[in-house]
């Protein structure tokens, strides 16, 4: 089967070699360029058992990509991703010829940066920062059915049950308002710096933003300074910010292999 | 060869443990796969199906709260409802503890309507 590691522009240039750069399958399966038009997809040919989701081989995969980086542009391909034979690889170059041409000109030139911000978890923590707190937007007071104002339901009851969940319900939404006009304020100056961007606030509690960012080469040092400057400004929250990244996160759906088809090449 | 990670971080704080917990939380949604070892298929299907009863449990549940605020509800429904979702609550932590799974773990990730809980 064949794996395969991107799909890039200047298909005459030959794949870097050297130690760190040999393919998933060891020294005899060196990663090579398939060319169709004007692009090419770099591969390797590699028996199903010696893809092994491990470390190691992600690595691998990631360092050859990066290679590539130096003289081309790049559309990193997902690691695990491998087709039946080279005539596979061919037909899907030609099918998604044109969307493959105008993603590896958005990428031309830019790298992608990931960012992660912590924030203080306030379910847990009860005592939160009052002024930020008292800057936000309350949600409407909650409008109790009317018998139950006057007289508070037992504990254990149904009705205490269900008014105990409306309260924490209308917690978490507040909670939520705040992480996203948070997030909102980090995201901005950021994205301002780059070509193009994509987030998710709140994927776990504590995980207020998850973002990244699709930044010229010249730009990253300027983008880290961004980020640091960022997180001085509030003590409470924590910045991680890695890269530069092949574009992971901006390869759009044309690069996807059918998902029916996926399954069974995948291991 | 140092470990390729450390070229990667551009910027971090001190303790990186605090992100690797909240990343696992972040990425264990649906189990990918559900794991066929004859020890673990038990505890894989659980979690499978613990997940989407636990979904359609807060749906439920949520549903029931709107007509509440609403003021649609008379106080004998509302009690009524409550009494069921608080048995199916006390169910769930029966089942979730029978397999070994925590609340984090039947947390689905909605992508943009949010954290199912």
């Amino acid at each position: 089967m064949i794996y395969v590691y991107a799909i890039t522009d200047r298909p005459e240039l030959p794949v870097p070699g050297g130690p760190g750069l040999e393919g998933l399958g060891g020294h005899e399966s060196c990663p090579y360029p398939l060319p169709h038009r004007e692009i090419a997809a770099v591969v390797c040919s590699l028996p199903m058992a010696k893809l092994q989701v491990t470390e190691a081989n992600l690595w691998k995969h990631e360092a050859v990509v990066e290679a590539l980086l130096a003289d081309r542009a790049v559309l990193p391909v997902r690691f695990g991703t491998a087709l039946a034979d080279e005539a596979a690889v061919q037909a899907m170059l030609a099918t998604r010829h044109a969307g493959l041409v105008a993603d590896l000109h958005r990428v031309r030139g830019r790298v992608e940066l990931g960012l992660r911000v912590l924030w203080n978890d306030k379910e847990q923590e009860q005592d939160g920062d009052p002024q930020r707190e008292a800057a936000l937007p309350l949600p409407p007071a909650i409008t109790y059915p009317p018998l139950l104002t006057h007289s508070r339901p037992p504990a254990n009851s149904g009705q205490a049950y269900l008014l105990a969940r409306l309260e924490k319900e209308r917690r978490l939404q507040v909670r939520r308002r705040e992480a996203e006009m948070l997030a909102a304020e980090i995201h901005a100056p950021l994205a301002r710096l780059a070509a193009d961007a994509v987030r998710e606030v709140l994927l776990a509690p504590r995980l207020l933003l998850t973002a990244a960012y699709l930044v010229e080469q010249e730009q990253v040092a300027a983008f880290q300074h961004e980020v640091e400057k960022l997180g001085q400004l509030d003590p409470s929250l924590r910045f991680l910010c890695t890269g530069p990244w092949p574009a992971y996160s901006f390869v759009t759906a044309s690069m996807k292999i059918p998902v029916g088809r996926q399954e069974d090449r995948h291991v | 060869m140092s470990d390729p990670i450390e070229d990667k971080i551009l910027c971090a704080p001190d303790d990186l443990e605090a992100f690797a917990s909240e990343l696992q939380q972040a990425g264990s949604a649906l189990p990918r796969r559900v794991n066929v070892d004859p020890e673990g298929v038990e505890q894989g299907l659980a979690k499978l199906v613990l997940t989407l009863i636990e979904l359609l449990r807060q749906l439920m549940e949520r549903q029931a709260l709107r007509r509440m605020e609403a003021g649609s509800l008379s106080d004998d429904e509302i009690e009524r409802l409550g009494q069921t979702f608080l048995k199916l609550d006390a169910r769930m932590a029966e089942l979730k503890e029978i397999f070994g799974l925590e609340d984090e773990e039947l947390n689905l990730n909605l992508g943009p309507l949010g954290n199912l809980m």
